[in-house]
Order: C-alpha cells, then sequence, then structure tokens
C-alpha cells in the first residue's frame, strides 16, 4: 500500500466506517420496491424502438431472451451480493475475483451506467414535467431548469434518510405498477393481434418478424430495456437487513415482477391502436396507447402526471445506485476518499450523491449544448445500457472465475442456475453488447462510453491503483484472495 | 432428390396461401408467420444458447453443469422436433434428405438427451448425494458402469422402436436367445457379476477397509471389481476372493462404522497384589503408547484369581486397523518397563499335579 495513501485511508475509514457508516434499514419489499422503481421507466418507453428493428414477433423473441439472461443474472448476483454483501455491487464481485484491475473495471462501468441513466431519465422527467405545466398554466421553462429541479429534489431526499428514501420508492412503484395495471385492463378489450403486425414487412420478411432474423438481433438493445437497472439492488446490502438472504429475496421478486410487467407491456402496447408502427416511433408509447383507447374521456394532465410518476420513479431509484456506487468506489480510494464522506446525522453517503448529481447534470448540459444536434436522451441511454451491458459481462466473469478458483467460498445463498446459468447471463450480454455495435444509432452513445471508459482506465493505470486503501471490500477481496498488500 | 423437390413444392404452396406471400419470395414465406412458431423460434434460441453456456461452464467451470447440459438438450430437442414443418426449408435442407429425417434426427436426439440427463442425474442426485455421505467414499465403478449401461442400451432400443420404427420384438427375442447361450457358458462370471453389484449395494465394506472374510487372512480391500475382490494381507500379497465367496461368507470389518478397534491382551500377577494398583500401573502404561486413543480411554479389567494367580486383561483402542503389530508391541514395552520400576512381578499360572507314590496292580485294572 501507498506509505501517503495509508493515513489518509485510515482517517477516512474511521470517519465513513466507524460503527456503522450506513443505516440498516431495508427489508425484502423496501428492496423489491426500490428495485422495480429503478426499472419502471423502461416498462413505459425506450423499449418501443425495438418494434420497428425487429417488429412484433422478433421484440417478443428478444425480450425473451433478455428475460432468460436477467433471470440467469438475477440469481447468480444474489448468490454474490449474500457471499460478498458490500455497497460495492459489481466493483466487489470483479475485485475479489480478478483483483484491483477487474474490481475497477467493474466499478467504472457500473458508475457510467448509473450517472448517466440518471442523466437520461432526468430528459425525460424533465419533459414530462414541461409538458404538464404547459398543460396546467401555459407557462413554458427552458429545460434546464426542471432538469436542476428534478436533480435538486430527488438527490435531497436521498441524503434526507434511507428510510424516506425506501418509502418513496415503493409508494412510486406501487402507484406506477398500478397505472400499469389499469392500461391493462382498458387495453385487453382493445387488443387485436393485426395491430401489432402492422409494421411494413421487408423483402425476405414475414409479417411477425418484418426484418427477417436479423431483426431480432437488432431488436435485442431495446428489449434490455425492459429490465435495466434492476442489478442495482446489489448497491443497497449494507443498508439491508439480513442481506445474506434478504438481498437474493429481493432480487429475485424484483425481477419476477418486472417481467411479468414487460410481457404485459409489450403485448398490450403493441396490440392496440394506433398499432406496432405508430407506437414504435412514440416517444412515450403507454400514453400514445392510452389516449388513442380512451378517445374523448382522454385527459393529457392525469396521463403526464403518471408518467411524469414513472420517471420519477426511476430517477429516485438511479440517485440513490449512483450515491452507493460512487461512495463504494471512493471509499476505496479509486475515486478521491473526500466522495466517501457519509452525513453524520443522516448516515447517507451525501458527497458522493452530490458529486453524481453534478457530473449527471453536466452531462445532459454538455450532450444537449453540443454542436452536433444529438438525440440527448437516447445517446445518455445508449451509454449507460451499453456500460451497463459491460459490468454484466465483467460481474458474470467474476461470478465464473470464483466458482471454479473458490469453490469453498462461503455461499449463504446458492443459485439454482449455477455456473451455467452466468455463463448464459454471459453469453446472452456479449450477443447483446455486439448488437449494440451492429446498430449505427447506438454508435454516438458506445463512442462517448469508450471515451469516458479509456480515461478512467488511464486515470486508473497511472495514479488511482496507488491510492486503495482497505475498505470492506478489498479487505473481504484480500482475505479471499490471499492479498496482503495492494501494489 | 425427388422427395427434396417435392417438399420444396408443398412449401411453396403453403406459401401462397398465406396472406404475405404478396411481398415475400420464397425464402421468407418458411420464416416462421404465427405466434406458436414464433414462441418455438424462441425456444430453439434460446435454449441452444443454454446448452452452449452448459457446454462453455462444463469446460471452463465444473463438469457439475453436465446435468444441465442434459435438461438443455432435452428442452432444445422438443422445441427443434415441434419446429420440424417450418425450420426445414430455410436453413436444414442442405444437411436433411426430407422433413421426416429432420423428424427422425430430432427424436433421436431427444431419446439420448433423456438418457444423458438420466445417468447425469443419476450421477449427481444418486452417487455423488443419496449413496455420497455416510462419511465413506463413493459407490464403486462397478455398479456406476452397469446402469450407465442400462440406460444407454434402453435409449436405443427405445430409438430402433419409435424412431425408425424397427419392432424390437424380434430383436429381444434374439437377445433373449443369445442372452440364453451367454448365461450358460458364463454362469460363474455372470454370478460374480450379480454377486458384485449385491456387494455394492449391501455396502459391507469399502475400498480402503480393513476386513476378514471368513476364515481367510484379515487385510485391506484394495479394489472390487466386476469378479472379484482384492485384499491386501499384513504380509503385503495379495488374496483375489471371488465375489460369490464374498457374498456368502460372513464378513468382519474393523474400519466401519468407525475406525476405532479395540484390542485385548492378558497379564497375570500374584494372587496377593492389590488389583487397584495394578489396574492404575498398567492403564498408566497403556495410555502411553502413542497408537493407543485416548478416546474411548484404556482400561485394564480384572478377571480375578485362576490357576494361581490373578489375572488382568489389558484393553484397549488404536486408530488404524494396519498398526495393530506395532501397537501392541508398544503396549506391551511400555507395560513391562513399568513393572520393572515397580514392586509387581509378572506371576504364571501355575497348575499343581500331585503324584500318587501308591503303585498300580494290574490285577485291579
Amino acid at each position: 500500500m501507498n506509505s501517503n495513501a495509508a493515513p489518509a485511508g485510515r482517517r477516512i475509514a474511521e470517519t465513513t466506517n466507524g460503527g456503522r457508516p450506513l443505516r440498516r434499514y431495508a427489508g425484502v419489499w423496501a428492496l423489491w420496491g426500490l428495485a422495480v422503481s429503478a426499472v419502471i421507466p423502461g416498462e413505459y418507453s425506450g423499449w418501443n424502438t425495438g418494434l420497428l428493428e425487429g417488429g412484433f414477433g422478433g421484440l417478443l423473441i428478444a425480450t425473451l431472451l433478455v428475460i432468460v439472461m436477467y433471470l440467469c443474472l438475477c440469481y447468480s448476483l444474489g448468490e454474490m451480493a449474500a457471499a460478498m454483501p458490500f455497497t460495492g455491487g459489481g466493483y466487489a464481485f470483479g475485485r475479489s475475483a480478478f483483483g484491483p484491475i477487474g474490481g475497477f473495471l467493474a466499478g467504472l462501468a457500473q458508475n457510467i451506467a448509473y450517472v448517466l441513466t440518471a442523466a437520461a431519465v432526468v430528459v425525460s422527467a424533465g419533459h414530462a414535467l414541461d409538458k404538464l405545466v404547459i398543460i396546467l398554466s401555459g407557462w413554458d421553462a427552458p429545460d434546464i431548469l426542471y432538469w436542476a429541479l428534478v436533480y435538486g429534489v430527488f438527490v435531497f431526499i436521498n441524503i434526507y434518510g434511507v428510510a424516506l428514501t425506501f418509502r418513496l420508492a415503493v409508494g412510486l412503484t406501487v402507484v406506477t405498477l398500478l397505472v400499469l395495471a389499469a392500461f391493462a385492463l382498458v387495453a385487453i378489450p382493445n387488443f387485436r393481434i393485426a395491430y401489432a403486425l402492422d409494421i411494413a414487412v421487408a423483402p425476405g420478411g414475414s409479417r411477425w418478424l418484418p426484418n427477417g432474423l436479423s431483426g431480432i438481433a437488432l431488436s435485442v438493445p431495446f428489449a434490455i430495456w425492459f429490465l435495466v437497472l434492476v442489478e442495482m439492488l446489489t448497491l443497497a446490502t449494507e443498508e439491508t437487513e439480513n442481506p445474506e438472504t434478504n438481498v437474493p429475496k429481493g432480487l429475485i421478486a424484483s425481477v419476477w415482477t418486472l417481467i411479468v410487467a414487460a410481457l404485459i407491456v409489450l403485448v398490450l402496447n403493441s396490440g392496440i391502436p394506433p398499432g406496432a408502427s405508430a407506437i414504435g416511433k412514440a416517444p412515450e408509447p403507454l400514453l400514445t396507447g392510452f389516449s388513442a383507447i380512451l378517445g374523448r374521456f382522454y385527459n393529457p394532465a392525469v396521463l403526464e402526471l403518471m408518467t411524469l410518476l414513472a420517471y420519477a420513479a426511476g430517477f429516485h431509484a438511479t440517485v440513490y445506485a449512483f450515491g452507493r456506487s460512487i461512495f463504494a468506489f471512493a471509499r476505496a480510494g479509486y475515486f478521491p476518499l473526500w466522495l466517501a464522506a457519509t452525513h453524520p446525522t443522516r448516515k447517507t453517503p451525501h458527497a458522493a450523491l452530490i458529486a453524481g448529481g453534478v457530473v449527471g447534470f453536466g452531462a445532459v448540459c454538455l450532450v444537449k449544448f453540443s454542436p452536433r444536434a444529438l438525440e440527448i436522451e437516447a445517446v445518455l441511454l445508449n451509454m449507460a445500457v451499453f456500460a451497463a451491458t459491460i459490468s454484466y459481462i465483467i460481474m458474470m466473469l467474476s461470478y465464473l472465475k470464483l466458482r471454479r478458483d473458490m469453490p469453498d467460498m462461503k455461499r449463504p445463498y446458492v443459485s439454482p442456475l449455477g455456473a451455467t446459468g452466468a455463463m448464459t447471463a454471459l453469453v446472452v450480454a456479449i450477443v447483446a453488447a455486439f448488437m449494440m455495435f451492429h446498430n449505427p444509432s447506438y454508435r454516438p452513445g458506445l463512442l462517448g462510453c469508450a471515451a469516458v471508459y479509456a480515461l478512467g482506465v488511464i486515470y486508473f493505470l497511472l495514479y488511482g491503483r496507488k491510492k486503495i486503501v482497505t475498505s470492506p471490500e478489498e479487505r473481504f477481496a484480500m482475505e479471499l484472495r490471499g492479498e496482503t498488500t495492494h501494489d | 432428390m425427388t422427395s427434396n423437390q417435392g417438399s420444396v413444392a408443398l412449401f411453396h404452396q403453403a406459401a401462397m396461401m398465406q396472406p404475405t406471400a404478396l411481398h415475400a419470395d420464397l425464402q421468407s414465406s418458411s420464416l416462421p408467420d404465427g405466434l406458436y412458431d414464433i414462441l418455438l423460434l424462441a425456444g430453439i434460441i434460446i435454449f441452444s444458447i443454454t446448452s452452449l453456456s452448459a457446454i462453455l461452464s462444463s469446460i471452463f467451470v465444473k463438469k457439475d453443469n453436465l446435468l444441465y447440459l442434459g435438461t438443455q438438450l432435452i428442452l432444445l430437442s422438443i422445441f427443434l422436433l415441434l419446429s420440424t414443418h417450418w425450420i426445414y426449408g430455410p436453413w436444414l435442407s442442405d444437411i436433411f434428405r426430407d422433413v421426416d429425417e429432420l423428424t427422425r434426427f430430432a427424436e433421436f436426439m431427444l431419446f439420448m438427451s433423456i438418457a444423458y440427463t438420466l445417468d447425469m442425474g443419476i450421477k449427481v442426485f444418486v452417487w455423488g448425494r443419496a449413496l455420497g455421505p455416510y462419511g465413506r467414499r463413493s459407490v464403486p465403478p462397478l455398479l456406476i458402469g452397469a446402469v450407465r449401461v442400462l440406460i444407454y442400451l434402453f435409449a436405443v432400443l427405445f430409438v430402433i422402436q419409435f424412431v425408425y420404427d424397427k419392432s424390437i420384438t424380434a430383436l429381444a427375442a434374439l437377445s433373449g436367445a443369445f442372452a440364453l447361450i451367454v448365461g450358460l457358458s458364463a454362469q460363474t462370471t455372470l454370478g460374480e457379476m450379480f454377486a458384485g453389484i449385491a456387494i455394492a449395494l449391501s455396502r459391507p465394506f469399502q475400498i480402503g477397509d480393513w476386513v476378514k472374510v471368513g476364515n481367510l487372512n484379515e487385510g485391506k480391500v484394495l479394489n472390487m471389481t466386476w469378479r472379484m475382490v482384492q485384499i491386501e494381507t499384513r504380509d503385503r500379497d495379495v488374496l483375489n476372493v471371488p465375489n460369490r465367496t464374498v457374498a456368502d461368507q460372513s464378513i468382519r470389518n474393523f474400519t466401519y462404522p468407525n475406525r476405532a478397534v479395540r484390542i485385548t491382551e492378558a497379564i497375570h500377577f500374584s494372587q496377593n497384589e492389590n488389583p487397584k494398583l495394578i489396574q492404575d500401573l498398567l492403564s498408566e502404561a497403556i495410555a502411553n503408547a502413542p497408537e493407543v486413543l485416548a478416546d474411548p480411554a484404556p482400561f485394564v479389567l480384572y478377571r480375578g484369581a485362576k490357576d494361581g494367580v490373578a489375572e488382568y486383561y489389558l484393553r484397549y483402542f488404536i486408530d488404524d486397523y494396519q498398526n495393530k503389530d506395532i501397537a501392541t508391541e508398544h503396549v506391551w514395552k511400555n507395560v513391562i518397563d513399568r513393572i520393572a520400576g515397580s514392586d509387581f512381578k509378572i506371576a504364571f499360572p501355575r497348575r499343581v499335579i500331585e503324584l500318587s507314590a501308591e503303585p498300580v496292580s494290574i490285577a485291579k485294572v
């Protein structure tokens, strides 16, 4: 360990880890609420572009494949989170399996994913808020004001306390799921399979697969939006009572809830007026569907509020996620140590929350005011989804490495799908990452992600790796791997 | 070739009947176009990936995943079997002669996957778990081999009967006659084989155990084969005992249920000594021998006075029956050393025979 870094590390360790820096609060249902709320904007929008890529049949196949991947992922993550109950999540797993560089790569990927997802969701939330305000008062404020407002409110709530954070997440989850249930109830009588199959058939395609088999592959990145970020639950382990049992249970309950929600949305939202080709282009497919069904009963303000709640749910959980992810990374010295400070009375990582908020807000503004006209939300979300996919690849590699090299490691929860499950998630994640490369509309996002990643790796190799201190994740990994010093 | 052309024509007709055929050529018409077929395609894609993953994880992580491979291959075969009507045209017409051949291949794959899964399932759950515990070593390879052969034999018979529609009655009759001939000519060997399976199931001993079979010399079990049990005696020679002999004889096992074995030796002292003092002295001497177990503790039993001396039994437990002789030697050396340093003396049983001087008269007899 670097001699300069050690005292600083110890000092931070005293201030942030002395006693219990984070408060243990959550049970299974609080965890369920948090994870579902993180993913719920994905059921409201984003997925629908996949209809244009693969048609209804293609997107259905891609969604089933992605569901298999997330099931495998969640059972495997449950096993790792129970064995390594630390806030670092993917960073802790990568660190234990592949050493500091593995931990850094996994941690950086998840940090990018959470910070940028928040940034992307804030654009949607700002858009919805703007529309709502216009409907209600006719006042059209600049976007940047709404973004700052949304960031401010939810960073504040997250700093205020973990109990409020979890309660709000469960509340928002229940409300947004009820909206989905209401949508399903009105959509079922209007469902006609012909609506879902109205996409123009390209030469060589069929009605169900208008773009042929390649359409399935192209729609995989969009199917991921149905479930992406459910893995953020692994970041809540240090704030969970009995994480060894509750985190796997929470993960599995969340992923099954979201699978049901995803299938309902996919089938019902595609198979109602105005039809899949219009839904595929709609910025808010659920609202488009609602308004088409409800006709003259359509109340734009109420529907806009529903969407806003979904974005609020997602944003709230994502703020929680980047706060914990940055906190754990800084606590180990991969980021500057002052980011690991926790609030003396609130027991929340306020420095990390504020820093993540500032960076995310900066990213939105950067993309917004960049010279080339880019679809900011799409670019940010593509970057985030790609980074999340990279983190899945590293986490599953970690799982497989630990299963092979540390078969006797203490595992309070064992995935029923075993190494095959993790390997399946790995294979699908690699296919998905490859398909993102293949899609031209993803490229600006991927290049942005690659640039941030490259900068991060250079920082780590030149500077960060000398600053690592003994955080709980590091201590666990060093004991597991039989390491004596950081190099 | 004619059947191939025929099936293509059939596909063409089917395509013409579908509404999408208007803007679709022959190639496209064979893409799945219905919920059922789409779900089948999803199943094929998903289970191909999971099968591939099971193979990869078996190679790179642990062989345990072969059981998963079996289950995934079963699911893949089922989905393939249900999809033969549309999957043949676009992708598999170069590999298989007609749809029937593809169907037979899928059925063959299904039966073999089931056999493979059974094989792996028995390996994991029966040999590994149900019969695995008790702190003893795993089931002998003999039984495992027999079960595996049976599983695959049945799978092949099923394939012949149901996939290729060749009745196995004739085969069964033939194999019955064959079995009769083989059975008669190899009666002894077969008897040994079944005795071997019986031993494997009842498990009176395990490879590595110290046993005594009937009146044969005691020794350590080296191996259990189809025909015989090999026992290495203390002289380092190997007794090859036919399985039937082992199955018929009573077997004394020194290693099971636990490795501790009690050894008893007799020693005598004068009737006049205090038994309590002698017992303490001897107990201490025995306990100092390195092979003797502290728990259960050694014990000296006072057997009472017989033949002019007091008899004592030295009783102690050793951990490894292989060390019986060396343990006995160490115990005796310790006992003799302790007695030499004490006032006690080893006595010898005596019988007094009184001789009478009276002459024996022949007439009396």
